[in-house]
């Protein structure tokens, strides 16, 4: 019994230790800094050494509790969001579908074109760019649109104003509605009163420069629509 | 050209006085690393993936018909001398271009750059190396060529040229290739900014670089302006700071978010919407407050890429340049797909599934899709040399591997000149041009009596005759080596290297 009870303490001990191993090399990988290129000069003449590594190559991968909602599931999101048609609600150089161009950014496959049979396993480097392109452009329809009427989403405050003054009781109420309606559309969620703080804070007068009512709209639609709420679950 | 060359030394005073500025800020942590690595200058790898199989016997290691022997030699795919040029001085002997040379290849298919003259331009820089490839599957071995078979733990030789060219670039690594040419390696410890950077679409590629420019014509009232831009960004990340997300922790999203704080500025403040721009002149890029990128006109691109907006491959071509001159990358990929190219006028660019239609017509294809891979080989050649650094020009740190899949079945019907079709086969051979290797060279043969390449031994360079022992990874190993990638099983290739 007491050599079991010993080989048994020794397991754990081993275990424990193996987990501290663990820890510290996942730690000396530094992964979760790893993401960027070092911040260089983009010369490509540069005579800084290669990178050297420390980590085993054998090494699990750290878990990724989130799924990335990707290029089709986005737009058809985004679109049913806004109220609007995935294939019109943004078009590079008012050409092209966003959601075609910016396929592969956006973590979709291309089976047919590049023979890319599954999309990246993780955000590329331009999927930023694709994502804020895709998304501005459908706020900024959807805005569009409302403010030719009939207005379908942001329909309280007065979108051909010139400004909106968010301590102003009425004009907050409305602002704070939209806010709101947008945020339920794209998040499914009501906003917390410290986000709708931010959003409100957006058609502040700031540097000299004040968003119209339209402007202010579209970028809460925007701020909202680019988070990575919206991007991950 | 004159304010290329300034904007290049400008950039070395700026890359001078910003290692300066990083040595004192990590101190002498760094300083030893600098020490090492004073002297090897970053190169560039560029990587053409030549989908479906393009075999080295069709091309620049032909069996030349008048030396084939035994007993099926009527029906080994040898090509008649007639057909085969070899320059005075050059190692190579390089099947031509059968339509030029008045021999009836298919109407539908036609490609006029002549083989030959990629080594007479460059032929100096240029190496033919066999292998004996070790999958005939498309996919398994389009990664295999990029992986060396896994001889650096499944990295492959994009990244790795990234990690050790590429630290501080805005795009290390850029991948507009097709198929397994896309895929990533599978070596855990691979940093994720030397992973490729895949694109899809190389005209449109441009407008990826920035999160809003090209969205509306200028003075749309639906845009907002940009200072509010960036205020509705500033407020987005205070935003994520509330975020329910942030309470998990996640390397996926830390990623995204350190790409959008850090990266994205970057690109959009370098405009790399400008310098990469390449749509066509179907796009009145002024109304969108954009211009066409300066290297048009400046390097006549379209003189040299003339199907520039409807030629894909073309378009991947100058992207390729564009990467590298603009010192954005350090490893590009490209190549035709399995994907068929057609031009406004119905003319079919590439032979459809690329190399693979040897299936279909081995001879026609494999002789109109080398013409098309040499022709921008040599476009791609001819930019670099006109392109100036600070101690030459970019040519001078470049390397070109043509990847492909594997070879070509060696037999044919008895007597049939074309109209044939071939498998896929193990032996094969590829091309390689870079003035850091030793040019004018082939490693390897031909076995007369079976068209099967033959090996080549990695230090004297000796054929070995009646065997082929070099795999994926000697050829992976012979990159490396030119391009002072350091990994444990690498296995130097003086042979090739210079």
């Amino acid at each position: 019994m007491s050599r079991s009870i010993l080989l048994m303490l020794t397991m754990r001990a081993l275990t424990a230790l193996g987990l501290t191993v663990l820890a510290l090399a996942t730690a000396a990988c530094g992964r979760d800094d790893a993401y960027l290129p070092p911040v260089l000069p983009r010369e490509p003449m540069t005579t800084l050494p290669p990178p050297e590594l420390s980590c085993d190559e054998t090494a699990a991968p750290v878990p990724e509790p989130f799924v990335w909602k990707r290029a089709d599931p986005l737009a058809t999101d985004l679109a049913l969001a806004l109220a609007l048609e995935p294939d019109t609600m943004c078009r590079e150089l008012g050409v092209i579908p966003c959601i075609e161009a910016e396929r592969v950014a956006l973590g979709g496959s291309d089976p047919l074109g590049t023979g890319l049979y599954a999309g990246s396993a993780r955000p590329g480097l331009t999927t930023p760019n694709a994502v804020d392109r895709l998304v501005l452009a459908a706020c900024a329809e959807r805005v569009d649109r409302d403010a030719r009427g009939p207005a379908e989403i942001v329909t309280e405050i007065d979108l051909a104003a010139s400004a909106l003054d968010a301590d102003d009781a009425d004009a907050r109420a409305a602002m704070i509605a939209d806010a709101t309606a947008l945020h339920r559309r794209l998040l499914a969620r009501d906003p917390s009163d410290a986000e709708l703080e931010i959003l409100l804070d957006l058609a502040r007068p700031e540097d000299g420069l004040t968003p119209s009512a339209r402007e202010w709209a579209t970028l809460t639609c925007f701020a909202i629509g680019t988070r990575t709420d919206n991007l991950f679950y | 050209m004159t304010d290329r060359s300034t904007a290049l030394r400008r950039r070395a005073l700026f890359r001078g006085l910003a290692a300066a500025g990083t040595v004192a800020a990590f101190g002498s942590a760094l300083a030893p690393r600098r020490a090492r690595a004073a002297t090897p200058a970053p190169r560039l790898l560029f990587v053409i993936g030549a989908s479906g199989g393009a075999s080295i016997i069709d091309s620049f290691l032909p069996l030349l018909a008048s030396r084939a022997t035994g007993s099926r030699v009527n029906e080994l795919i040898a090509y008649p001398d007639a057909v085969v040029q070899q320059l005075p001085g050059s190692s190579f002997q390089v099947v031509r271009n059968l339509a030029n040379a008045g021999f009836s290849t298919s109407p539908l298919f036609q490609s006029s750059f002549e083989h030959v003259d990629l080594v007479r331009a460059h032929g100096s820089d240029m190496l033919v190396a066999t292998v004996e490839n070790t999958s005939v599957n498309h996919v398994v071995a389009q990664g295999r060529a990029l992986t060396g078979a896994g001889i650096d733990g499944g990295r492959t030789i994009l990244e790795a040229a990234a990690m050790t060219h590429g630290a501080g670039l805005v795009l290390p690594a850029v991948n507009l290739a097709s198929g397994g040419y896309l895929d990533p390696g599978t070596r855990a410890d691979t940093p994720d900014w030397a992973r490729a950077e895949i694109v899809n679409d190389p005209l449109r590629f441009a407008a990826s670089t920035d999160g809003s420019r090209g969205l509306f014509p200028v003075g749309d009232p639906r845009m907002p302006r940009s200072a509010l831009l960036s205020r509705a960004r500033a407020g987005r990340e205070r935003l994520e700071d509330l975020s329910p997300l942030a309470a998990v922790s996640s390397p996926m999203r830390t990623r995204y978010l350190s790409l959008r704080r850090d990266l994205q500025p970057r690109m959009e403040s370098e405009q790399l919407i400008e310098s990469l721009m390449l749509v066509s002149s179907g796009v009145d890029l002024a109304s969108y407050g954009l211009r066409p990128a300066p290297a048009i006109e400046a390097m006549g691109l379209l003189d040299r890429f003339p199907n520039l907006f409807e030629d894909r491959f073309q378009a991947q071509t100058a992207l390729a340049y564009l990467l590298a001159r603009e010192g954005l990358s350090a490893a590009i990929g490209w190549g035709p797909g399995f994907a068929p190219s057609f031009l406004s006028d119905g003319t079919i660019t590439d032979t459809p599934i690329a190399f693979d239609f040897s299936h279909n017509d081995h001879v026609t294809t494999q002789n109109v899709m080398w013409s098309r891979v040499a022709a921008m080989i040599d476009a791609l050649v001819r930019l670099l040399k006109e392109t100036p650094t600070d101690d030459g020009t970019l040519w001078d740190r470049s390397l070109i591997y043509v990847a492909t899949d594997f070879g070509r079945e060696r037999y044919r019907p008895a007597g049939a000149t074309s109209g044939f079709g071939t498998g896929h086969h193990l032996s094969n051979g590829n091309v390689f041009l870079s003035p850091l290797l030793r040019g004018n060279r082939t490693l390897g043969g031909v076995a007369t009596d079976t068209a099967i390449t033959e090996g080549w031994d990695p230090v004297t360079g000796a054929t070995t005759p009646g065997r082929n022992d070099v795999r994926e990874g000697h050829l992976y190993s012979l990159v490396a080596h030119a391009l002072g990638i350091e990994f444990a099983n690498r296995i130097d290739v003086p042979a090739a290297v210079r």
